[in-house]
């Protein structure tokens, strides 16, 4: 049975050093939920206490009704995947899987129906004899999977489970494992650096760093409404640009090189006036050789097939990059003279020190 | 343009194959011939005829096959209390943060350093027939301390000295042990003492066996300890050398018949071990290492105790050694009060042996550096069949126990035109022959960690075969060459039973003369000598960590 999770005023300590300050965080019954963030932003940490391996300074996990603080990792009933796959290198891959059913009262020919089946959905039925050495990394990970997913755990928690994996490899795991993990409907708390990894299986991310919770929300609205400049910057790619607003019948954005645009996104109370950051992804900025907007000058151009990025010298030096779909004409040349305008209902506004979103629809799902 | 490798496992026309045919030939005649010499002679009688007589009379006479027994008996209860005491006192020490453990495991590996027979010496002064125990118990307290000579006193001396290889093997197997391992178990329900049978014993059991196949050798193969301690509990060692120095004719062949037997034995465990360990066999690597964890309560005092009571125990003679070479002594009795005079004495009379020591040690070091260097590199780098069988025969002199070696080499090289016997040059070669397994490991391992790829810049850059092994790879293999060869030299220093059998007056080593000074019962002398003996042996180890820059000791 799977449950929802969770944290209150939760607290991490390693001696003196605080790791997590005081945080709240609620994960929905079957949800897939992914703790996102660079290393050392404590999520590996945050996980290994669901799992009971580290000790909680202050406040309280629940699953469901119930708070786990004090049960012993054994009897959380949860299903873990570690970095290395932690596969017991002296059983067999049958062995492996069975290892959780055989410390429960079950019968053998329940064990025996039950590993049998979710070798089946993991594909790993041809290799149920093997040493886990004769295995390879891809393989090893369906093992890992199978041995947690088999006892029914309440949750499964995953940590980094493909960093270990070469690309293509981890594109074929993680829709193995978004699909299992669908079928199953288990509470799952899923840790990545990797961006691009957590928007592909999530159905909700937050974003970590420094021990906190920056953002919680849908790959969507994470990516399309970052709610400080630290998201914008750490999912996907993203230019940041100064401006200040000023009131002119509404507000507008006025640039450096004393372009201004009017503004509508803003939202209700922002201030009117002063530096805010401008943050613009890529495919964000349209390109053309004349007309009002930043002016700039082309730096170089990289030819991806589907897009062309261009690197782009500001007026201001700042150097920003763009994307747009790969034309049939000839790529623009080094040196030549750009005007880049905005696609002013995808950009997003954050406050001078990038701490806040001033942009409208941006939400905090925690 | 790239260079081409011949096809793996072939033969290529190159100065190496040269270095492989020169290493085989120097094995084939210090090793293999004395052994085939020594089968031979097991099985031929006195007028020259094939015999198995001496094979029947071994198995036939109680006075024989009842040394087979005992050093079986003594092996096997050996290397089970030694996996016993070893294995919890791993445990503890990677599991549980315990205090001082730095100062103990430095302890626990000088006391395996030690010859074996001084740890016996060192016991039969404290709790033999007149040891200081002893007497203290009868006038003082007033009873009898169990008797300590024989099978008893051969089992405790050897596990005390010998735990130790098992500890430092199992303590390296659970610093390659992934914590997530364990953490799995816990998270899947699996905790307490199911997790130790079904989890954490079944991933030491390949080291455990490691650990064990080394005690087993090394007990079956010693020769000082039941002389001293075993009195008319005979070993297979005691009665290969009472076989060969006694007086009489046909002993030869008899000695070397036992020994042929001892040589099958131990070749059988060894490659029984092998076996076992070839399907158990798995690798790990620690990605997330265990962390030691506080332990309080009465559980910590009981975990400290313990790691505490066994290296104590294991150091207890050493100490008591050191101690006594202090203490005033009359003639050969101990007298109240302390003094150097045992020291003066011992570097006196004996001044001419400490220097054969070292002399004889670091030429054989030099000689091993020189060979064991060159064995990795053929091994690792230039894999083919002749180099794979080197690999084996350069390792098989573990497997033979030194007093055996030295009759091999004895009765091989003591006719002209090989006349050897009585020169430093057959106690080197058997330093040299037994010694180098330690230092082809350590050269091996580091090796295995420089990329091919070095050596193949080096060559495309012009360099020949010859320079890119000096300028290139030696330098870059010479931390494990080095490192090696400073164990290699330790055994060396302390090692008694090839020398007993191959030494002269002129070629007396310390550890001969500290055995000779027990016998007389000069036992200040001796006490002084095994003091500076132990002293050299630390300073060796402190010179092993600083070159090797590691904190533990693989053997």
């Amino acid at each position: 049975m799977s449950v929802p999770i969770r944290f209150s005023q939760l607290v991490k300590k390693y001696g003196e050093n605080t790791i997590i300050p005081p945080l709240n965080l609620s994960v929905r019954d079957g949800e897939f939920f992914t703790l996102l963030g660079p290393s050392g932003c404590g999520k590996t940490t945050l996980l290994r206490m669901v799992a009971g391996f580290n000790t909680i300074e202050g406040g309280t996990i629940s699953f469901g009704d119930k708070v786990i603080n004090d049960v012993p990792p054994a009897q959380r009933n949860i299903g873990m995947v570690f970095q290395n796959y932690a596969v017991f290198p002296h059983m067999t891959v049958r062995q492996n899987v069975a290892f959780g059913l055989t410390n429960r009262k079950l019968s053998k020919d329940e064990i025996s129906r039950r590993v049998d089946e979710i070798m089946e959905t993991v594909h790993i039925t041809e290799y149920a004899s093997r040493m886990p050495e004769r295995l390879s990394g891809g393989q090893q990970q369906r093992v890992a999977l199978a041995r947690a997913i088999v006892i029914r755990p309440n949750v499964l928690l995953m940590d980094e489970p493909l960093s270990n994996l070469d690309a293509k490899l981890r594109l074929e795991m993680r829709n193995a494992i978004r699909n299992i993990q669908n079928g199953l409907g288990i509470t799952t708390i899923y840790v990545t650096h990797d961006q691009e990894e957590a928007m592909a299986v999530s159905d909700r991310i937050a974003v970590m760093e420094s021990g906190v919770i920056q953002q919680v929300g849908a790959p969507k609205a994470i990516y399309q409404r970052p709610a400080n400049l630290f998201v914008a910057n750490f999912i996907g790619r993203s230019n940041t640009l100064r401006a200040s607003l000023a009131p002119e019948g509404g507000t507008a954005l006025v640039f450096g090189n004393g372009w201004r645009v009017p503004y509508s996104g803003l939202k209700e109370g922002s201030p009117v006036g002063g530096t805010v950051k401008v943050s613009v992804r890529p495919e964000e900025f349209i390109v053309s050789r004349e007309g009002p907007g930043l002016a700039g000058e082309i730096l170089s151009s990289v030819f991806l097939g589907l897009n062309t990025t261009y690197f782009i010298r500001l007026f201001s030096g700042d150097i920003v990059e763009t994307v747009e779909e790969s034309s049939i004409d000839s790529i623009l040349e080094k040196g030549t003279k750009v005007s880049l305008t905005l696609k002013l209902d995808k950009i997003n506004v954050f406050t001078e020190d990038g701490e806040r979103s001033l942009t409208k629809g941006g939400s905090d799902d925690a | 343009m790239m260079r081409k490798r011949g096809p793996a496992g072939g033969f290529r026309l190159e100065p190496w194959l040269f270095v492989s045919i020169a290493v085989a030939a120097l094995y084939a005649l210090f090793l293999l011939y004395p052994l085939f010499t020594l089968l031979s002679k097991s099985v031929i009688d006195k007028n020259g005829a094939l015999s198995l007589s001496f094979f029947n009379s071994i198995f036939t006479k109680a006075y024989y096959w009842r040394a087979i027994a005992n050093s079986f008996r003594v092996t096997l209860a050996v290397t089970a209390c030694c996996v016993l005491i070893a294995t919890p006192l791993a445990y503890l020490m990677a599991v549980y943060k315990i205090r001082g453990r730095g100062v103990l495991e430095i302890l626990v590996l000088v006391s395996s350093m030690s010859a074996p027979f001084i740890g016996a010496y060192s016991w039969i002064m404290l709790f033999g027939r007149s040891g200081a125990v002893t007497t203290f118990a009868k006038h003082v307290l007033g009873f009898r301390m169990p008797d300590i000579y024989g099978f008893p006193g051969i089992v405790l001396v050897m596990s005390l000295q010998l735990y130790s290889l098992v500890y430092m093997f199992v303590s390296g197997a659970f610093k390659s042990m992934d914590n997530s391992l364990i953490e799995a178990s816990e998270s899947l329900g699996c905790t307490g003492a199911r997790k130790m049978f079904r989890v954490v014993l079944p991933l030491l059991l390949p080291t455990l066996l490691a650990g064990a196949l080394m005690v087993f050798m090394r007990t079956f193969a010693d020769y000082g300890t039941p002389a001293l301690i075993g009195e008319g509990y005979t070993t297979l060692p005691v009665l290969v050398y009472k076989t060969f120095m006694s007086e009489t004719g046909t002993n030869d062949s008899l000695a070397a018949a036992i020994s042929v037997v001892a040589v099958f034995v131990t070749t059988a465990v060894f490659l029984l071990q092998k076996l076992v360990v070839s399907r158990k066999k798995f690798s790990m690597n620690a990605l997330h290492p265990i962390q030691p964890k506080p332990i309080r309560g009465a559980g910590g005092v009981l975990a400290h105790l313990y790691c505490y009571a066994v290296v104590a125990l294991a150091m207890l003679p050493q100490l008591y050694v050191v101690y006594s070479s202090f203490r005033k002594t009359n003639g050969k009795l101990f007298v109240p009060g302390f003094s150097l005079v045992s020291y003066q004495t011992a570097f006196r009379t004996v001044g001419q042996t400490i220097a054969n020591t070292y002399i004889l040690g670091f030429v054989s070091i030099l000689c091993i550096v020189v060979v064991a260097s060159v064995i990795a590199y053929i091994v690792v780098r230039r894999s083919n069949a002749l180099n794979n069988v080197l690999d084996v025969v350069t390792m098989f002199p573990e497997t033979v126990a030194g007093s055996i070696l030295g009759i091999a080499l004895l009765i091989s090289f003591s006719r002209r035109p090989l006349l050897f016997s009585g020169t430093a040059f057959i106690m080197i070669l058997s330093y040299t022959i037994r010694r180098l397994p330690y230092t082809v490991r350590s050269s091996s391992a580091i090796l295995h960690q420089i990329s091919p790829s070095i050596e193949e810049a080096s060559i495309s850059l012009g360099s020949s075969d010859a320079k890119t092994f000096t300028r290139v790879t030696l330098p870059m293999m010479l931390p494990g060459v080095v490192s090696g060869a400073i164990l290699s030299w330790i055994m060396i220093i302390t090692e008694l039973s090839t020398s007993i059998i191959l030494f002269t007056t002129r070629t007396k080593t310390m550890t001969l003369e500290i055995y000779s000074q027990i016998i007389r019962g000069n036992d200040g002398i001796a006490a002084a000598i095994s003091s500076l003996l132990t002293f050299s042996t630390v300073i060796a180890l402190a010179v092993f960590f600083k070159v090797s820059g590691k904190k533990e000791v693989n053997l």
